[in-house]
């Protein structure tokens, strides 16, 4: 009997330590050493494939059909905790410069000071402040959206579309972020008859954990 | 929009020259009128067109209304206290610095310029400023009546279309009031030939014009050295009318010759900005 409940101290304090262990490992399988105590050990760092990351936005024309365009050059960092997203954390910018609506006239007006005045203000960028879990494949995402020299607060939810190996045997995960902008917020007010204040914008992209 | 880019600096500036003319001879070259005609029509269009702007304002091309108030104050001193040439010189080139500072200064670190170069190309610019200024300035004190408000017009005009076309619809609006502002005197001068903008009245007219300039060529990618050069040389090229064979000619020949030459360099840089553009409509 005595033997038995050796043996099931054993099992139980082996177990624990697998259980703490999994709990260690990130996502990706890997323990971040350089996370400082107070932080979650499955919070691991990805770096977001550029070759897989977009960001689109539409507006309305005379108030009758969506415009489309993409900015081209982009950055981004995240930091991910799957068990625990109040950790996580994530940046991305993109060139204003970049901007690309399929027309090259209309592409430089948009940079042009009518809109984006690209060269004073070269970069658009968000940096979140919090994350929170909403269900399995939804978090919720707060952070300071900056653009033409303003920043605003805003809160959109993201979508974790995948995550898994990929064909490289890294950990790839993949989200996608829909949220809307009114250009009034950054004093982007030009031809304001012509299109609409509303500006719906669309961040995906995929990411590899380190 | 067409109608506030041109309604209130017509009827802006069309009142200030009224006033102006009322004070007759030496007063009417002396009145901060005539000095702000041109300066307050094109205030009055950015305002109604864009709202006024506060200080400081965030960004480069919001400083052309600024522009416009300090070189129309420059005008009335000079207006009512006529300066030795070299003195006038030295605080156009002071104000010149100070408005081309203002509007470049947010790019210094785009274009990755050290202290040297900001402010030896700060220099160079407020010395072509200064140039086209006072250049302007005394050829209108030669020539009173339409011929140099007409000049400013077809300048303002071709800098509207030409910032326009590469891109920049804000200033192709606000070249426009500058050109119906100068409009206005042109046919005010028709009218009545004893007014003259010499002494400061061209200014705020040719600071604007500098401004737009300056804002299109640094904030923009499609108008060349070339283009912009013959932008603000555009007015200067007028001088050629002083040549003895047209000289001679009566005034309103003397006018449209004048008009013809400043239309010269905006015809090449014109031609520059539509060879540059990439094919495809954009109809906004």
């Amino acid at each position: 009997m005595n033997h038995r409940r050796i043996f099931s101290l054993g099992a139980i304090a082996l177990s624990g330590s697998l259980a703490l262990g999994a709990l260690a490992l990130g996502p990706a399988g890997k323990v971040e050493a350089a996370a400082p105590a107070t932080e979650s050990a499955s919070l691991a760092t990805y770096e977001v494939d550029l070759a897989h990351a977009y960001v689109l936005f539409r507006i309305k024309h005379l108030g009758v059909g969506w415009n489309y365009g993409r900015f081209n050059s982009l950055a981004a960092t995240l930091a991910y905790d799957a068990e625990k997203p109040g950790n996580s954390s994530v940046e991305f910018s993109a060139d204003t410069q970049s901007v690309d609506t399929g027309n090259g006239k209309r592409d430089t007006h948009l940079r042009s000071p009518d809109f984006f005045n690209a060269k004073q203000f070269p970069k658009l960028s968000f940096k979140s402040t919090r994350i929170k879990r909403v269900d399995a494949e939804t978090l919720e995402v707060t952070g300071e959206f900056s653009l033409h020299g303003k920043s605003k607060e805003i809160t959109f939810p993201v979508e974790i579309t995948g995550q898994g190996k990929d064909p490289w045997d890294n950990l790839r995960a993949g989200f996608e972020a829909r949220f809307t902008l009114l250009r009034s917020d950054f004093d982007i007010t030009f031809m304001d008859k012509l299109l609409s204040d509303e500006v719906k914008v669309t961040v995906a992209f995929e990411a590899i954990a380190k | 929009m067409a109608l506030q880019g041109i309604l209130p600096p017509a009827i802006v500036t069309a009142v200030a020259l009224a006033i102006a003319l009322r004070s007759g001879g030496a007063g009417m070259l002396r009145s901060p009128w005539r000095a702000f005609s041109i300066g307050a029509g094109f205030v009055a269009a950015y305002a109604v067109l864009f709202g006024w702007t506060g200080w400081p304002p965030a960004e480069a091309w919001m400083y052309l209304p600024w522009i416009a108030v300090a070189f129309g104050a420059l005008g009335t001193v000079a207006a009512a206290r006529p300066l030795p040439a070299p003195a006038q010189w030295v605080l156009l080139f002071a104000l010149a610095a100070l408005a081309t500072w203002a509007t470049i200064e947010p790019l210094f670190d785009y274009y990755e310029w050290s202290t040297f170069g900001s402010v030896w190309r700060v220099a160079a610019l407020a010395l072509g400023w200064t140039l086209l200024a006072a250049g302007t300035d005394r050829l209108a004190d030669r020539r009173p009546g339409a011929s140099l408000p007409m000049v400013l017009a077809v300048a303002a005009t071709g800098a509207s279309l030409i910032t326009l076309e590469a891109g920049f619809a804000k200033s192709g609006q606000l070249g426009g009031a500058l050109a119906t502002s100068a409009g206005v005197a042109v046919s005010i001068a028709w009218l009545r030939p004893q007014l003259t903008l010499g002494r400061g009245g061209t200014f705020a007219a040719t600071g604007i014009l500098f401004g737009l300039v300056l804002n299109a060529f640094f904030f923009l990618d499609d108008l060349s050295e070339v283009a912009a050069v013959c932008l603000v040389v555009a007015p200067l090229f007028a001088w050629f009318g002083e040549l003895g064979v047209v000289r001679s000619r009566p005034a309103w020949q003397g006018a449209v010759i004048r008009a013809g030459l400043t239309a010269v360099p905006l015809a090449i840089a014109g031609a520059m900005i539509l060879l540059r553009a990439e094919d495809g409509a954009y109809p906004y």
